[in-house]
């Protein structure tokens, strides 16, 4: 993908800037200029979700971006939550973000959509967390990029049942584990106050309060999920309705394909919400009781006030010292046991995820040789675990400063490689603020080189405050005006 | 009726009494009278801008309903029981040519004297009315005009003296044939006692119109009760401006299909390829019967299990239950693979039978509701 010009229209301001076919250095003299909002807005305009920043509403910039890939050339014209695409004569309109994977999906002439999905996680480097994440994480706002799915993408592999449980399982390992702490906590307030004296009125209140706190928050993880659900399906039935599909019958008669018309669909959509309203329904009745029984509690608190004037403890802390004595409603052993069970369980799926990712997995030796090369190149390799899953790793406390910096973007190199190899195709890379943090001016000047060596066929962007040698220097005092 | 005459109410707006008594009344009241006419109807309102009910009809007309309720009626004269319909006819009046039906509803078995009972549990027309019984409710009418003509004769304020004028004029046009009466009894005491009416009504509706068995209508009476019960009260605290606050039936109804399958613990045995101990029945009940699997009733996947056993069905001409466990003995393991869990062939494949049997049982129920109610899809 080469891309040769983007324009930006934010109310009375206007920006249009023409790139090079190699490096781009978006630079300013100090900060806060509008370098990152510039990348953001390139990455707005090939309708990424991109969250708003501090004095810009995306959705308020209209955006015109013109690129070529595979010999085409494409006009894309976003506004808000409309994308139009025009190649020569023939004009395509997609709606965001429901079609946004069919329309990089067109363009790259490519369909394995687990791959397209993490695209952006491999060819930009944020400059809050990029570079930080070596193969999983936030890129940016929503949109989050994980390797195994990547690579189940490129080996034609559906995982996303086991990716959901595993969110599942690390949200109840978290839940586990808080509980214990608190656990824990309530030891520490009994050695240092003592028997606080909850009475066993308070304590039945604060158990009956904790169940329907916990019941409250199992109901708003499951709300969660059906909701989740439901946008997927909306998205979906979106993306047919924006199809403008029709089927001709025998007789003659002409039906437009919808949600309204697909056997099966209102049906099911309708169930779906029946069950989000009767959860809405249950999560409310239950904080009504919460509510009501933690009036009682506050009543009896107020009645027996007295009794407790003489400790010294400031107010809150009394009160907040005395709710965790009273937290022993939950069977230590059956929660250590649960966090066991998860704990296996999610090592478990982890496994199966990973099995079956490498299942005949030609990419993974692939990445690996390449990460090998490019962090010796950096000098890093040192700091590599010499196998093939080490591009698996999560180790990231081994790494720190500069070596982890230089190996973000060996594995971020890495990966490119790979995919543009998959795609059949050269991609962009957008690369935030590489000298800052702990980069000195030598372990800048080893990525430059890396860039120069590996990219040279491709098209970079790089945001900086400092001069790199690039073939076309773009000066920001704000990211949309006239340049 | 002092309620509905004084200044305030003059202005010809509509309002409940503020006790969660008769804001429970109400909510019940909704409910009642939506089961008995949930075929025609389209959808409700609680405390709508016309009145306390609001039921608006297939074929557009209304019903609209003044729900009045006492928490102990056998404490309470004759006369304040009759001023409770009083209230209610003057309400109704206001809004007697947007309604086809107007009714009163309430929880007095008692109110009229010659009636004693004659209105549990039913939705009279006057016009089906005993003669003494009309003619109780006619004088009824005429107190009424008489208060309203010695208030308006009373009243100096040029204003509220043209509004109870017009109050009159309403009364008097009244269209009897327009009326009905519906009283809910017995509706006191504790949930059990008070809920009872409601309770058996819903059972009926779900047993005679929905066609469910006996056992899985009380199954679920009790869920689907306590659901209605807080969305008709949320209903009614929606003002009617909101496009939100209109209930249409199906909306009123699929829990019902979402109740059915809540605790299902499908009984597949015959459809698996191994012997299933209780452990394994007890672990995957418990996965079915929470919400993460709800990844796998995406309409993607729901429909293409669905279509497959329609195919399936044109080849095998036999009793549905028997053929759902059929299909899922001869497909289910074709869909082992998205229910993949802990690398355990049997849990697996008891899950992804299990939760077929549950799509099956889903989409037949779903198609019961649909033709129960008279409903579009």
């Amino acid at each position: 993908m080469i891309i040769k010009e983007l324009a930006l229209i934010e109310g009375m301001n206007q920006s249009q800037d023409i790139f090079s076919e190699h490096r781009n250095l978006i630079i300013s003299e100090t900060n806060t200029k509008g370098k990152t909002t510039f990348l953001r807005l390139l990455l707005y305009s090939l309708g990424y979700p991109i969250p708003n920043m501090k004095g810009i509403r995306f959705e308020r910039v209209e955006t015109k971006i013109a690129f070529q890939e595979k010999g085409i050339d494409y006009i894309v014209e976003r506004r808000d939550a409309f994308l139009r695409v025009r190649i020569g004569q023939e004009s395509i309109l997609y709606t965001l973000p429901s079609d946004h994977e069919a329309f990089l999906s067109n363009v790259f002439q490519y369909d394995k959509i687990a791959v397209l999905r993490n695209l952006l996680g491999f060819l930009y480097i944020d400059q809050e967390k990029g570079w930080s994440l070596l193969n999983r994480g936030t890129v940016i706002g929503r949109i989050k990029f994980s390797i195994e799915e990547l690579l189940s993408g490129l080996n034609n592999v559906d995982i996303t049942g086991l990716l959901e449980k595993r969110k599942r399982l690390e949200y109840e390992k978290d839940k586990y584990s808080a509980i214990l702490n608190i656990q824990a906590l309530n030891e520490q307030v009994y050695e240092q106050h003592g028997e606080l004296f909850i009475t066993d009125i308070e304590k039945d209140y604060s158990q009956r309060i904790s169940f329907l706190d916990l019941k409250i928050t199992e109901l708003k993880r499951s709300l969660r999920e059906i909701n989740a659900l439901l946008e997927g399906e909306k998205q979906f039935y979106s993306f047919i309705n924006s199809m403008q599909l029709y089927v001709s019958t025998p007789s003659g008669d002409r039906i437009a394909v919808t949600k309204e018309t697909i056997e099966n669909a209102p049906q099911t959509d309708a169930y779906l919400k029946a069950r989000r309203s009767i959860l809405v329904t249950n999560i409310e009745k239950l904080k009504g009781e919460k509510k009501r029984i933690e009036t009682q509690l506050s009543d009896y608190e107020l009645k027996n006030a007295p009794l407790r004037l003489f400790q010294t403890e400031d107010e809150s802390d009394s009160i907040m010292n005395r709710k965790i004595a009273a937290f022993s409603g939950i069977d230590q052993q059956l929660v250590l046991d649960l966090l066991e069970k998860t704990t296996k369980d999610l090592a478990q799926v982890n496994k199966e995820i990973r099995e079956l990712v490498k299942e005949q997995n030609k990419y993974i030796s692939k990445i690996y040789s390449y990460v090998l090369d490019f962090a010796t190149k950096l000098d890093v390799e040192k700091k590599m675990v010499q196998k093939e899953d080490y591009i698996f790793t999560k180790d990231l406390k081994s790494l720190s400063g500069a070596v982890l910096q230089k190996m973000v973007f060996a594995f971020k190199l890495a990966f490119l490689k790979v995919i543009e190899e998959a795609m059949d195709t050269k991609l962009i890379m957008i690369i935030d603020s590489p000298k800052s943090k702990e980069l000195d001016d030598a372990n800048t000047a080893l990525i430059m080189k890396l860039i120069e060596e590996e990219l040279s066929e491709n098209q970079v962007f790089i945001a900086s405050l400092y001069e790199f040698d690039c073939e076309n220097i773009i000066q920001v005092n704000r990211a949309i005006e006239a340049r | 009726m002092k309620e509905y005459l004084n200044g305030e109410y003059c202005d010809f707006s509509n309002d409940a009494s503020a006790s969660s008594f008769g804001w429970n009344f109400q909510s019940n009241a909704g409910i009642f009278l939506f089961l008995k006419n949930i075929k025609e109807s389209e959808s409700i309102k609680i405390e709508s801008r016309l009145q306390d009910i609001e039921i608006k009809m297939s074929n557009g007309t209304k019903i609209l309903a003044q729900a009045k309720s006492m928490q102990d009626y056998s404490a309470a004269t004759p006369s304040s029981k009759k001023d409770k319909f009083k209230d209610a006819l003057i309400s109704l009046a206001k809004f007697s040519e947007s309604g086809e039906q107007l009714i009163y509803i309430s929880n007095i078995p008692d109110t009229f004297q010659t009636a004693n009972g004659g209105f549990n549990n039913a939705i009279v027309p006057y016009s089906s009315c005993l003669k003494a019984i009309k003619d109780e409710i006619d004088s009824s009418f005429d107190s009424v005009c008489q208060s309203v003509r010695e208030k308006c004769q009373n009243e100096h304020n040029q204003k509220k003296q043209a509004k109870l004028k017009a109050i009159l004029q309403l009364i008097e046009r009244f269209d009897r044939s327009k009326l009905y009466i519906s009283v809910i009894s017995p509706y006191w005491g504790d949930d059990a006692n008070r809920y009872s009416v409601i309770s058996d009504t819903i059972l009926s509706f779900l047993v005679d119109d929905i066609k469910l068995s006996r056992e899985d209508a009380i199954a679920i009476r009790k869920k689907l009760l306590d659901y209605w019960q807080l969305t008709f009260q949320h209903n009614s605290s929606q003002p009617d401006k909101d496009t939100q606050k209109v209930i249409s039936k199906e909306t009123f109804a699929w829990p019902i299909a979402a109740f059915l399958v809540d605790d299902m613990v499908p009984d597949i045995d015959d459809c698996l390829t191994f012997t299933a101990d209780q452990s394994l029945t007890n672990e995957v009940s418990r996965l079915l019967s929470s919400d993460n699997l709800a990844y796998h009733e995406r309409f993607e996947f729901t429909n293409r299990i669905i279509q497959d056993y329609r195919s399936f069905v044109k080849d095998h001409p036999i009793g549905t239950k028997e053929i759902e466990k059929l299909y899922i003995k001869t497909h289910g393991n074709d869909y082992c693979d998205e229910f993949r869990i802990d690398n355990d062939d049997e849990k697996t494949e008891y899950l992804a039978k299990a939760f077929i049997y549950k799509i099956l049982v889903n989409h037949r129920n779903m198609g019961k509701i649909s033709s129960g109610i008279g409903a579009k899809i």
